[in-house]
Protein backbone atom coordinates (compact mmCIF):
# COMPACT_ATOMS: atom_id res chain seq x y z
CA UNK A 1 0.00 0.00 0.00
CA UNK A 2 1.03 3.35 -1.00
CA UNK A 3 2.13 5.48 2.39
CA UNK A 4 0.76 8.81 3.07
CA UNK A 5 3.57 10.98 3.67
CA UNK A 6 2.68 11.70 7.03
CA UNK A 7 4.50 15.31 7.76
CA UNK A 8 6.16 14.18 10.86
CA UNK A 9 8.32 16.92 11.14
CA UNK A 10 6.28 19.24 9.90
CA UNK A 11 4.36 18.66 12.50
CA UNK A 12 6.70 19.64 14.83
CA UNK A 13 7.17 22.88 12.92
CA UNK A 14 3.81 23.85 13.08
CA UNK A 15 3.60 22.80 17.30
CA UNK A 16 6.04 25.26 17.59
CA UNK A 17 4.14 27.89 16.41
CA UNK A 18 0.98 26.69 18.52
CA UNK A 19 2.68 26.57 21.81
CA UNK A 20 3.48 30.54 21.61
CA UNK A 21 -0.48 30.21 21.99
CA UNK A 22 -0.02 28.17 25.10
CA UNK A 23 2.82 30.44 26.83
CA UNK A 24 1.15 33.31 25.89
CA UNK A 25 -1.57 32.71 28.65
CA UNK A 26 1.00 33.12 31.11
CA UNK A 27 2.99 35.88 29.54
CA UNK A 28 1.09 38.97 29.73
CA UNK A 29 3.60 40.91 30.22
CA UNK A 30 5.00 42.10 32.92
CA UNK A 31 2.10 43.21 35.18
CA UNK A 32 1.63 39.06 36.30
CA UNK A 33 2.91 40.24 40.16
CA UNK A 34 -0.74 41.50 40.56
CA UNK A 35 -1.92 38.84 38.61
CA UNK A 36 -4.42 41.17 37.14
CA UNK A 37 -3.70 40.42 33.35
CA UNK A 38 -3.21 36.75 33.84
CA UNK A 39 -6.58 36.46 35.44
CA UNK A 40 -8.36 39.17 33.36
CA UNK A 41 -6.03 39.32 30.00
CA UNK A 42 -6.68 38.01 27.06
CA UNK A 43 -7.40 34.37 26.34
CA UNK A 44 -4.80 31.77 24.52
CA UNK A 45 -6.44 28.92 21.98
CA UNK A 46 -5.09 26.00 21.52
CA UNK A 47 -3.98 25.13 18.54
CA UNK A 48 -3.86 29.00 17.03
CA UNK A 49 -0.91 31.07 18.32
CA UNK A 50 -1.98 34.01 20.18
CA UNK A 51 -0.11 37.38 20.14
CA UNK A 52 1.72 38.18 23.12
CA UNK A 53 5.37 37.80 23.66
CA UNK A 54 7.30 36.93 26.98
CA UNK A 55 8.23 39.55 29.16
CA UNK A 56 11.88 40.62 29.08
CA UNK A 57 14.44 38.55 30.67
CA UNK A 58 11.05 35.85 31.76
CA UNK A 59 12.01 32.41 30.73
CA UNK A 60 8.68 30.06 29.25
CA UNK A 61 8.96 25.74 29.73
CA UNK A 62 6.47 24.33 27.84
CA UNK A 63 5.94 21.06 26.27
CA UNK A 64 2.79 20.27 24.36
CA UNK A 65 1.22 16.70 22.82
CA UNK A 66 0.01 16.07 19.69
CA UNK A 67 -1.74 12.48 19.41
CA UNK A 68 -4.09 11.91 16.25
CA UNK A 69 -5.42 8.23 15.76
CA UNK A 70 -6.06 7.23 12.04
CA UNK A 71 -9.28 5.89 10.22
CA UNK A 72 -8.42 2.24 9.02
CA UNK A 73 -9.16 1.66 5.36
CA UNK A 74 -9.05 -2.46 5.77
CA UNK A 75 -10.21 -4.28 8.17
CA UNK A 76 -7.07 -6.44 8.03
CA UNK A 77 -4.32 -5.42 10.57
CA UNK A 78 -1.43 -4.29 7.77
CA UNK A 79 0.55 -1.57 7.35
CA UNK A 80 -1.96 1.38 7.76
CA UNK A 81 -0.97 4.17 9.98
CA UNK A 82 -2.85 3.58 13.29
CA UNK A 83 -1.84 6.33 15.86
CA UNK A 84 0.95 8.97 16.24
CA UNK A 85 2.18 10.65 19.59
CA UNK A 86 3.99 14.22 18.67
CA UNK A 87 5.67 15.73 21.35
CA UNK A 88 7.30 19.04 21.58
CA UNK A 89 9.61 20.60 23.97
CA UNK A 90 10.04 24.03 24.13
CA UNK A 91 12.14 26.84 25.81
CA UNK A 92 11.18 30.49 25.29
CA UNK A 93 12.96 33.46 26.35
CA UNK A 94 11.95 37.60 25.95
CA UNK A 95 15.07 39.32 25.00
CA UNK A 96 13.04 42.49 24.59
CA UNK A 97 9.18 42.87 25.76
CA UNK A 98 8.55 43.20 21.73
CA UNK A 99 10.79 40.13 20.56
CA UNK A 100 10.73 36.95 21.92
CA UNK A 101 12.75 33.39 20.45
CA UNK A 102 12.16 29.85 21.51
CA UNK A 103 14.11 26.67 20.65
CA UNK A 104 12.11 23.62 20.15
CA UNK A 105 12.75 20.23 19.73
CA UNK A 106 10.20 17.79 18.57
CA UNK A 107 9.70 14.17 19.42
CA UNK A 108 7.70 11.26 17.06
CA UNK A 109 6.63 8.40 17.28
CA UNK A 110 4.79 6.65 14.46
CA UNK A 111 2.87 2.93 14.45
CA UNK A 112 1.59 1.24 11.91
CA UNK A 113 -1.09 -1.42 12.46
CA UNK A 114 1.48 -4.48 11.38
CA UNK A 115 4.07 -2.65 12.89
CA UNK A 116 6.64 -3.16 9.94
CA UNK A 117 7.53 0.73 10.29
CA UNK A 118 6.78 1.97 13.67
CA UNK A 119 9.44 5.13 13.81
CA UNK A 120 10.63 6.96 16.95
CA UNK A 121 12.81 9.40 18.32
CA UNK A 122 13.44 13.31 18.27
CA UNK A 123 13.30 15.31 15.05
CA UNK A 124 14.47 18.51 13.63
CA UNK A 125 15.39 21.02 16.00
CA UNK A 126 13.72 24.46 15.36
CA UNK A 127 14.14 28.12 16.41
CA UNK A 128 11.54 31.10 15.59
CA UNK A 129 11.75 34.46 17.05
CA UNK A 130 8.20 36.36 17.51
CA UNK A 131 8.32 40.15 17.29
CA UNK A 132 5.02 41.83 19.08
CA UNK A 133 3.04 45.10 17.58
CA UNK A 134 -0.01 46.67 19.36
CA UNK A 135 -2.15 48.77 17.13
CA UNK A 136 -2.52 51.45 19.48
CA UNK A 137 -3.10 54.70 16.79
CA UNK A 138 -0.77 52.86 14.80
CA UNK A 139 1.00 50.23 15.01
CA UNK A 140 3.99 49.90 18.01
CA UNK A 141 6.12 47.66 19.16
CA UNK A 142 5.13 46.14 22.57
CA UNK A 143 5.92 47.78 25.73
CA UNK A 144 7.22 46.07 29.10
CA UNK A 145 4.18 47.16 30.46
CA UNK A 146 0.88 46.81 29.61
CA UNK A 147 -2.54 47.55 31.36
CA UNK A 148 -5.71 45.48 31.00
CA UNK A 149 -6.48 48.07 28.75
CA UNK A 150 -3.53 48.41 26.62
CA UNK A 151 -4.24 44.53 26.31
CA UNK A 152 -7.55 45.02 24.99
CA UNK A 153 -6.35 46.77 21.74
CA UNK A 154 -5.17 44.90 18.79
CA UNK A 155 -2.30 43.29 18.94
CA UNK A 156 0.19 41.48 16.48
CA UNK A 157 2.79 39.13 15.86
CA UNK A 158 5.36 38.62 12.77
CA UNK A 159 7.46 35.44 13.50
CA UNK A 160 10.19 33.39 11.02
CA UNK A 161 11.99 30.78 12.18
CA UNK A 162 13.72 27.99 10.54
CA UNK A 163 14.64 24.04 11.67
CA UNK A 164 18.08 22.20 11.45
CA UNK A 165 18.37 18.61 9.75
CA UNK A 166 19.07 16.99 13.39
CA UNK A 167 16.66 14.14 13.28
CA UNK A 168 17.33 11.02 11.30
CA UNK A 169 16.06 11.05 8.03
CA UNK A 170 17.04 7.48 6.32
CA UNK A 171 15.16 5.53 8.80
CA UNK A 172 14.45 2.43 6.56
CA UNK A 173 11.66 -0.36 7.45
CA UNK A 174 11.87 -4.09 7.36
CA UNK A 175 12.91 -4.41 3.83
CA UNK A 176 15.15 -1.41 3.80
CA UNK A 177 13.43 1.20 2.19
CA UNK A 178 13.12 4.26 2.91
CA UNK A 179 10.19 6.41 3.59
CA UNK A 180 10.88 10.31 3.83
CA UNK A 181 7.37 10.94 4.93
CA UNK A 182 8.08 8.16 8.41
CA UNK A 183 11.50 9.45 8.91
CA UNK A 184 12.20 11.68 11.51
CA UNK A 185 13.96 14.37 9.92
CA UNK A 186 13.81 16.65 6.77
CA UNK A 187 17.38 16.38 6.21
CA UNK A 188 17.67 19.86 5.14
CA UNK A 189 16.28 23.26 7.14
CA UNK A 190 12.29 24.16 6.77
CA UNK A 191 11.54 27.79 6.70
CA UNK A 192 8.42 28.80 8.57
CA UNK A 193 6.65 32.65 8.69
CA UNK A 194 3.83 33.79 10.20
CA UNK A 195 1.28 36.77 11.43
CA UNK A 196 -1.01 36.42 14.26
CA UNK A 197 -3.78 38.95 15.29
CA UNK A 198 -5.27 38.95 18.91
CA UNK A 199 -8.06 41.30 19.97
CA UNK A 200 -9.93 41.40 22.86
CA UNK A 201 -13.96 41.56 21.99
CA UNK A 202 -15.61 42.06 25.04
CA UNK A 203 -14.21 41.53 29.08
CA UNK A 204 -14.81 38.20 28.70
CA UNK A 205 -14.51 37.30 24.89
CA UNK A 206 -10.84 36.89 23.16
CA UNK A 207 -10.94 36.51 18.97
CA UNK A 208 -7.39 35.35 17.65
CA UNK A 209 -6.64 34.87 13.87
CA UNK A 210 -3.33 33.41 12.58
CA UNK A 211 -1.66 32.57 9.07
CA UNK A 212 1.39 30.80 8.80
CA UNK A 213 3.52 29.29 5.86
CA UNK A 214 6.06 26.25 6.41
CA UNK A 215 8.27 25.50 3.50
CA UNK A 216 11.09 22.53 2.84
CA UNK A 217 13.79 22.51 0.72
CA UNK A 218 14.52 19.43 -1.33
CA UNK A 219 16.68 16.83 0.30
CA UNK A 220 18.10 13.70 -1.16
CA UNK A 221 17.74 10.64 1.15
CA UNK A 222 20.51 7.97 1.38
CA UNK A 223 18.60 5.66 -1.63
CA UNK A 224 18.95 8.42 -3.88
CA UNK A 225 15.40 9.80 -3.79
CA UNK A 226 15.19 13.90 -4.29
CA UNK A 227 12.10 14.74 -2.37
CA UNK A 228 10.56 18.38 -1.50
CA UNK A 229 7.88 17.96 0.85
CA UNK A 230 4.78 20.35 -0.29
CA UNK A 231 4.18 23.88 1.49
CA UNK A 232 2.01 23.83 4.38
CA UNK A 233 -0.54 26.83 4.33
CA UNK A 234 -2.74 27.73 8.12
CA UNK A 235 -5.10 30.05 8.25
CA UNK A 236 -6.45 29.58 11.97
CA UNK A 237 -9.39 31.47 13.98
CA UNK A 238 -10.39 31.19 17.29
CA UNK A 239 -12.65 32.07 19.78
CA UNK A 240 -11.46 31.96 23.14
CA UNK A 241 -14.18 32.63 26.48
CA UNK A 242 -13.10 33.14 30.24
CA UNK A 243 -15.22 31.11 31.65
CA UNK A 244 -14.36 31.10 35.25
CA UNK A 245 -11.87 33.51 37.69
CA UNK A 246 -10.81 32.65 40.94
CA UNK A 247 -8.71 35.86 41.90
CA UNK A 248 -7.89 34.45 45.44
CA UNK A 249 -6.16 31.31 43.87
CA UNK A 250 -4.86 32.67 40.92
CA UNK A 251 -6.65 30.82 38.88
CA UNK A 252 -8.83 31.35 35.20
CA UNK A 253 -10.63 28.69 32.99
CA UNK A 254 -11.21 29.35 29.40
CA UNK A 255 -13.13 27.47 27.19
CA UNK A 256 -12.12 27.81 23.21
CA UNK A 257 -13.14 26.68 19.78
CA UNK A 258 -11.31 27.17 16.77
CA UNK A 259 -11.29 26.66 12.90
CA UNK A 260 -7.98 25.68 11.47
CA UNK A 261 -7.77 25.20 7.68
CA UNK A 262 -4.86 23.62 6.46
CA UNK A 263 -3.26 23.60 2.59
CA UNK A 264 -0.96 20.65 2.32
CA UNK A 265 0.86 21.10 -1.33
CA UNK A 266 2.02 18.14 -3.31
CA UNK A 267 4.92 16.83 -2.21
CA UNK A 268 7.76 15.85 -5.10
CA UNK A 269 9.80 13.31 -5.46
CA UNK A 270 12.45 14.20 -8.22
CA UNK A 271 10.72 16.72 -9.31
CA UNK A 272 7.59 14.46 -9.78
CA UNK A 273 4.32 15.36 -7.68
CA UNK A 274 3.59 11.97 -5.34
CA UNK A 275 0.34 10.53 -5.71
CA UNK A 276 -1.85 10.57 -2.31
CA UNK A 277 -0.30 13.59 -0.92
CA UNK A 278 -1.73 16.91 0.08
CA UNK A 279 -5.49 18.90 -0.08
CA UNK A 280 -7.12 20.81 1.83
CA UNK A 281 -8.26 20.16 5.60
CA UNK A 282 -10.15 22.19 7.78
CA UNK A 283 -10.44 21.40 11.06
CA UNK A 284 -12.33 21.83 14.13
CA UNK A 285 -10.90 21.93 17.45
CA UNK A 286 -12.58 22.36 20.93
CA UNK A 287 -11.13 23.06 24.38
CA UNK A 288 -10.21 24.24 27.61
CA UNK A 289 -6.77 25.66 29.20
CA UNK A 290 -6.81 25.92 33.10
CA UNK A 291 -4.00 28.76 33.99
CA UNK A 292 -3.06 28.79 37.78
CA UNK A 293 -0.35 31.20 38.32
CA UNK A 294 2.30 31.13 35.63
CA UNK A 295 1.57 27.52 34.79
CA UNK A 296 -0.81 27.26 32.32
CA UNK A 297 -2.45 23.38 31.17
CA UNK A 298 -4.57 23.01 27.61
CA UNK A 299 -6.29 20.11 26.62
CA UNK A 300 -8.41 19.80 23.46
CA UNK A 301 -10.16 17.96 20.63
CA UNK A 302 -9.30 18.39 16.86
CA UNK A 303 -11.14 17.11 14.37
CA UNK A 304 -11.53 16.76 10.84
CA UNK A 305 -14.90 18.66 9.61
CA UNK A 306 -14.23 18.97 6.08
CA UNK A 307 -11.49 17.72 3.45
CA UNK A 308 -10.64 18.04 0.12
CA UNK A 309 -7.67 15.87 -0.35
CA UNK A 310 -5.47 14.66 -3.33
CA UNK A 311 -6.52 11.34 -4.08
CA UNK A 312 -8.35 10.97 -1.25
CA UNK A 313 -8.78 7.37 -0.89
CA UNK A 314 -5.13 6.23 -0.69
CA UNK A 315 -4.39 9.20 2.18
CA UNK A 316 -4.73 6.98 4.50
CA UNK A 317 -2.71 7.65 7.95
CA UNK A 318 -2.26 11.30 6.40
CA UNK A 319 -3.49 14.55 7.51
CA UNK A 320 -7.05 15.13 7.56
CA UNK A 321 -7.69 11.23 7.72
CA UNK A 322 -7.58 11.53 11.69
CA UNK A 323 -10.62 10.15 13.63
CA UNK A 324 -9.54 12.70 15.53
CA UNK A 325 -6.49 14.38 17.49
CA UNK A 326 -5.83 14.52 21.64
CA UNK A 327 -4.35 17.63 22.39
CA UNK A 328 -2.52 18.72 25.59
CA UNK A 329 -0.05 21.25 26.38
CA UNK A 330 1.48 22.63 29.82
CA UNK A 331 3.73 25.68 30.11
CA UNK A 332 5.20 27.46 32.72
CA UNK A 333 6.52 31.40 32.87
CA UNK A 334 9.50 31.63 35.35
CA UNK B 1 -23.54 73.70 43.41
CA UNK B 2 -23.43 74.40 47.16
CA UNK B 3 -23.72 71.37 50.02
CA UNK B 4 -25.91 71.80 52.78
CA UNK B 5 -24.66 71.83 56.58
CA UNK B 6 -23.03 68.68 57.66
CA UNK B 7 -25.55 67.55 59.68
CA UNK B 8 -27.59 67.06 55.90
CA UNK B 9 -24.38 64.93 55.17
CA UNK B 10 -25.43 64.64 51.53
CA UNK B 11 -23.54 64.64 48.85
CA UNK B 12 -25.44 64.44 45.69
CA UNK B 13 -23.50 62.56 42.92
CA UNK B 14 -23.64 65.55 40.57
CA UNK B 15 -21.61 67.57 43.17
CA UNK B 16 -19.30 64.68 43.76
CA UNK B 17 -15.48 66.14 42.60
CA UNK B 18 -13.16 63.54 44.34
CA UNK B 19 -13.65 60.46 45.81
CA UNK B 20 -10.51 58.08 47.53
CA UNK B 21 -10.80 54.85 48.29
CA UNK B 22 -9.89 54.68 52.74
CA UNK B 23 -7.92 51.55 51.71
CA UNK B 24 -5.53 50.83 54.33
CA UNK B 25 -7.20 52.28 57.67
CA UNK B 26 -11.47 51.80 57.53
CA UNK B 27 -11.71 48.42 59.83
CA UNK B 28 -15.50 48.50 58.94
CA UNK B 29 -15.02 48.40 55.00
CA UNK B 30 -13.93 51.26 52.51
CA UNK B 31 -14.65 55.08 53.12
CA UNK B 32 -13.91 57.66 50.25
CA UNK B 33 -12.40 60.66 50.60
CA UNK B 34 -13.63 63.16 48.03
CA UNK B 35 -14.15 66.99 47.27
CA UNK B 36 -17.53 67.99 46.81
CA UNK B 37 -18.02 70.91 44.22
CA UNK B 38 -19.67 74.02 45.74
CA UNK B 39 -20.88 77.14 43.77
CA UNK B 40 -18.23 79.19 45.70
CA UNK B 41 -16.36 76.60 47.74
CA UNK B 42 -15.03 72.79 47.37
CA UNK B 43 -15.68 70.85 50.47
CA UNK B 44 -13.87 67.77 51.21
CA UNK B 45 -16.13 65.07 52.58
CA UNK B 46 -15.33 61.77 54.05
CA UNK B 47 -17.69 58.49 53.56
CA UNK B 48 -19.12 56.96 50.30
CA UNK B 49 -19.62 57.62 47.04
CA UNK B 50 -23.13 58.61 45.78
CA UNK B 51 -24.35 56.54 43.41
CA UNK B 52 -22.22 53.80 45.00
CA UNK B 53 -23.84 50.94 46.47
CA UNK B 54 -23.78 52.87 50.13
CA UNK B 55 -25.97 55.65 48.48
CA UNK B 56 -25.06 59.19 49.19
CA UNK B 57 -25.86 59.01 52.67
CA UNK B 58 -23.75 59.24 55.52
CA UNK B 59 -20.80 61.40 54.40
CA UNK B 60 -19.08 63.67 56.67
CA UNK B 61 -16.84 66.45 56.99
CA UNK B 62 -13.35 65.09 57.03
CA UNK B 63 -11.69 66.08 59.83
CA UNK B 64 -8.94 69.41 59.34
CA UNK B 65 -6.70 67.88 61.56
CA UNK B 66 -6.04 64.75 58.83
CA UNK B 67 -5.68 67.03 55.94
CA UNK B 68 -1.46 67.80 55.97
CA UNK B 69 -1.67 70.20 52.61
CA UNK B 70 -4.23 71.53 50.73
CA UNK B 71 -3.83 73.08 47.39
CA UNK B 72 -5.39 74.48 44.46
CA UNK B 73 -4.17 75.41 40.74
CA UNK B 74 -5.88 78.31 40.07
CA UNK B 75 -7.02 79.33 36.63
CA UNK B 76 -4.04 80.87 35.58
CA UNK B 77 -2.17 77.28 35.81
CA UNK B 78 -0.18 78.45 39.51
CA UNK B 79 -0.10 76.57 42.41
CA UNK B 80 -1.97 77.89 45.23
CA UNK B 81 -1.15 76.44 48.70
CA UNK B 82 -3.73 76.56 51.15
CA UNK B 83 -2.93 77.36 54.95
CA UNK B 84 -3.71 74.22 56.94
CA UNK B 85 -7.50 74.15 58.03
CA UNK B 86 -8.10 74.77 61.51
CA UNK B 87 -11.61 73.49 61.90
CA UNK B 88 -14.08 71.41 59.07
CA UNK B 89 -14.93 71.86 57.07
CA UNK B 90 -12.12 71.69 54.70
CA UNK B 91 -12.40 73.97 51.90
CA UNK B 92 -11.09 75.52 48.84
CA UNK B 93 -12.15 77.90 46.17
CA UNK B 94 -14.23 76.58 43.43
CA UNK B 95 -12.23 79.14 41.01
CA UNK B 96 -9.28 76.79 40.08
CA UNK B 97 -8.55 74.31 37.65
CA UNK B 98 -7.70 71.65 40.42
CA UNK B 99 -8.25 70.69 44.04
CA UNK B 100 -5.39 68.44 46.00
CA UNK B 101 -6.07 67.60 49.54
CA UNK B 102 -2.93 65.30 51.00
CA UNK B 103 -4.71 63.89 53.79
CA UNK B 104 -2.62 61.80 56.49
CA UNK B 105 -4.44 59.27 58.43
CA UNK B 106 -1.48 57.99 60.66
CA UNK B 107 -0.47 55.11 62.26
CA UNK B 108 -2.55 52.14 61.91
CA UNK B 109 -2.12 49.08 64.39
CA UNK B 110 -3.52 46.04 63.82
CA UNK B 111 -4.37 44.02 67.67
CA UNK B 112 -5.71 40.51 68.83
CA UNK B 113 -8.59 43.68 70.19
CA UNK B 114 -8.74 44.99 66.46
CA UNK B 115 -6.84 47.86 64.52
CA UNK B 116 -6.39 50.95 66.23
CA UNK B 117 -5.54 54.21 64.55
CA UNK B 118 -2.10 53.95 67.00
CA UNK B 119 1.96 53.77 66.42
CA UNK B 120 2.48 50.42 66.92
CA UNK B 121 4.94 51.81 70.37
CA UNK B 122 1.89 52.85 71.99
CA UNK B 123 0.07 49.22 71.27
CA UNK B 124 0.64 46.40 72.96
CA UNK B 125 1.13 43.91 71.35
CA UNK B 126 0.87 45.08 68.24
CA UNK B 127 0.54 42.39 65.35
CA UNK B 128 0.86 44.28 62.06
CA UNK B 129 1.17 48.18 61.48
CA UNK B 130 0.88 50.48 58.64
CA UNK B 131 1.07 54.25 57.98
CA UNK B 132 -1.74 55.56 55.90
CA UNK B 133 -2.05 58.80 53.42
CA UNK B 134 -3.62 59.54 50.33
CA UNK B 135 -4.02 62.58 48.37
CA UNK B 136 -6.72 63.25 46.61
CA UNK B 137 -6.74 65.43 43.24
CA UNK B 138 -9.80 66.49 41.08
CA UNK B 139 -9.35 68.57 38.14
CA UNK B 140 -12.70 70.93 37.28
CA UNK B 141 -10.59 72.56 34.27
CA UNK B 142 -7.09 72.23 31.96
CA UNK B 143 -3.68 73.66 31.81
CA UNK B 144 -0.52 72.38 30.49
CA UNK B 145 1.07 72.30 33.72
CA UNK B 146 -1.16 69.82 35.11
CA UNK B 147 0.44 67.37 33.19
CA UNK B 148 3.31 67.80 35.71
CA UNK B 149 2.80 66.71 39.29
CA UNK B 150 2.25 68.79 41.55
CA UNK B 151 4.93 66.89 43.99
CA UNK B 152 3.71 66.51 46.95
CA UNK B 153 3.23 62.73 48.24
CA UNK B 154 1.81 60.36 46.32
CA UNK B 155 -0.22 61.53 43.22
CA UNK B 156 -1.64 60.49 39.97
CA UNK B 157 -1.24 63.24 37.32
CA UNK B 158 -3.09 62.97 33.69
CA UNK B 159 0.18 63.68 30.61
CA UNK B 160 -2.92 64.97 29.04
CA UNK B 161 -6.29 66.76 29.47
CA UNK B 162 -8.64 64.38 30.15
CA UNK B 163 -11.87 66.32 29.53
CA UNK B 164 -10.56 66.43 25.73
CA UNK B 165 -11.18 62.76 25.76
CA UNK B 166 -14.50 60.50 24.97
CA UNK B 167 -15.29 57.55 26.36
CA UNK B 168 -13.63 54.69 24.52
CA UNK B 169 -10.69 56.85 24.38
CA UNK B 170 -7.53 55.85 26.45
CA UNK B 171 -5.74 58.32 29.46
CA UNK B 172 -1.97 58.01 30.21
CA UNK B 173 -1.75 58.48 33.93
CA UNK B 174 1.28 58.82 35.95
CA UNK B 175 2.10 58.00 39.22
CA UNK B 176 4.76 60.07 41.62
CA UNK B 177 6.09 60.27 45.20
CA UNK B 178 6.91 63.55 45.69
CA UNK B 179 7.54 63.96 41.62
CA UNK B 180 9.11 60.61 41.49
CA UNK B 181 7.78 58.16 39.09
CA UNK B 182 6.61 54.93 40.94
CA UNK B 183 6.80 52.21 39.51
CA UNK B 184 4.33 48.53 40.40
CA UNK B 185 1.46 51.03 41.68
CA UNK B 186 -1.48 49.33 41.38
CA UNK B 187 -3.94 51.02 39.46
CA UNK B 188 -7.77 51.38 39.36
CA UNK B 189 -10.50 52.65 37.21
CA UNK B 190 -13.82 52.74 38.83
CA UNK B 191 -13.57 49.48 40.92
CA UNK B 192 -11.84 47.69 38.57
CA UNK B 193 -8.15 46.71 38.87
CA UNK B 194 -6.37 47.50 35.35
CA UNK B 195 -2.72 46.59 35.77
CA UNK B 196 -0.12 48.60 37.68
CA UNK B 197 1.85 51.25 36.56
CA UNK B 198 5.51 50.67 34.66
CA UNK B 199 8.84 51.58 35.34
CA UNK B 200 8.80 54.97 34.47
CA UNK B 201 5.13 55.10 36.44
CA UNK B 202 2.76 55.48 33.41
CA UNK B 203 -0.10 53.13 33.02
CA UNK B 204 -3.06 53.11 29.80
CA UNK B 205 -6.35 53.40 30.85
CA UNK B 206 -9.29 53.50 29.02
CA UNK B 207 -12.44 55.45 29.73
CA UNK B 208 -15.16 54.02 29.50
CA UNK B 209 -18.11 55.79 30.21
CA UNK B 210 -19.15 59.29 30.36
CA UNK B 211 -19.84 61.36 33.60
CA UNK B 212 -17.20 60.97 36.45
CA UNK B 213 -14.67 59.43 36.35
CA UNK B 214 -12.42 57.81 38.80
CA UNK B 215 -9.02 56.60 39.26
CA UNK B 216 -7.18 54.75 41.89
CA UNK B 217 -4.23 53.98 42.27
CA UNK B 218 -2.35 52.26 45.71
CA UNK B 219 1.28 51.62 46.23
CA UNK B 220 2.91 49.71 49.59
CA UNK B 221 6.38 49.56 50.85
CA UNK B 222 8.02 48.99 53.98
CA UNK B 223 8.56 51.99 56.33
CA UNK B 224 11.19 53.63 55.71
CA UNK B 225 11.94 54.03 59.83
CA UNK B 226 10.96 50.45 60.36
CA UNK B 227 11.03 48.26 57.77
CA UNK B 228 8.57 45.63 60.09
CA UNK B 229 5.70 48.20 59.17
CA UNK B 230 4.45 49.39 55.91
CA UNK B 231 3.81 52.39 54.50
CA UNK B 232 0.96 52.71 52.67
CA UNK B 233 -0.16 55.30 50.03
CA UNK B 234 -3.48 55.86 47.93
CA UNK B 235 -4.11 58.70 44.86
CA UNK B 236 -6.82 59.28 43.61
CA UNK B 237 -7.52 61.28 40.36
CA UNK B 238 -11.34 62.13 39.22
CA UNK B 239 -12.60 64.63 36.82
CA UNK B 240 -15.53 64.61 34.75
CA UNK B 241 -15.59 63.58 30.64
CA UNK B 242 -18.76 65.07 28.73
CA UNK B 243 -20.74 62.58 26.73
CA UNK B 244 -19.92 62.92 22.70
Amino acid sequence: MNRPRARVVAAGVVLSASLLSAGAAAAHHGVASLGVAGLAGPGAPLETSSSQTLPRAAWLACVKIDQPTFEAFTPERDGEGDRSTFMLFGLGYGVRPWLSVYAFLPFSAKTVQDNSYNTAGFTDLSFVAVAGLRWDGGPRLVPAHESLDDLEDLHLTLSAGTSLPTGEENLRDRDGAIDPGLSLGFGGPAWNCGLTATKVLAPRWTAVAEASIVGFTEHEYADGARVRFGRETRLNAALVARALTRPASKLRLDVNVESNLLDLGRDETDGVGETATGGLILYGVGGVRLTRGAASLGLGWKTPVWTDLNEDALQQGAEGKERGRLLASLSCLF
Amino acid sequence: MILGPPSRRTCPATALLAVTLWLAHAPAGAHDVFWSAGAVADTLLEGHLAGHRHGDAGNQWLEASRVAWLATVGADGALRVAPAPAAAPVTVPADGLADVALVDWGWWTKTADGTVNRHPSQVARPLQAWRSQETVKHLRGWSPGLATPLGRGFELTPLTDPRALSPGDKLAVLATADGQPVAGAAVAYGDDTRGATGPDGRINLRLRHAGLQVVRASWRRPDADDPRHEDVRTAVLTFDLAAR
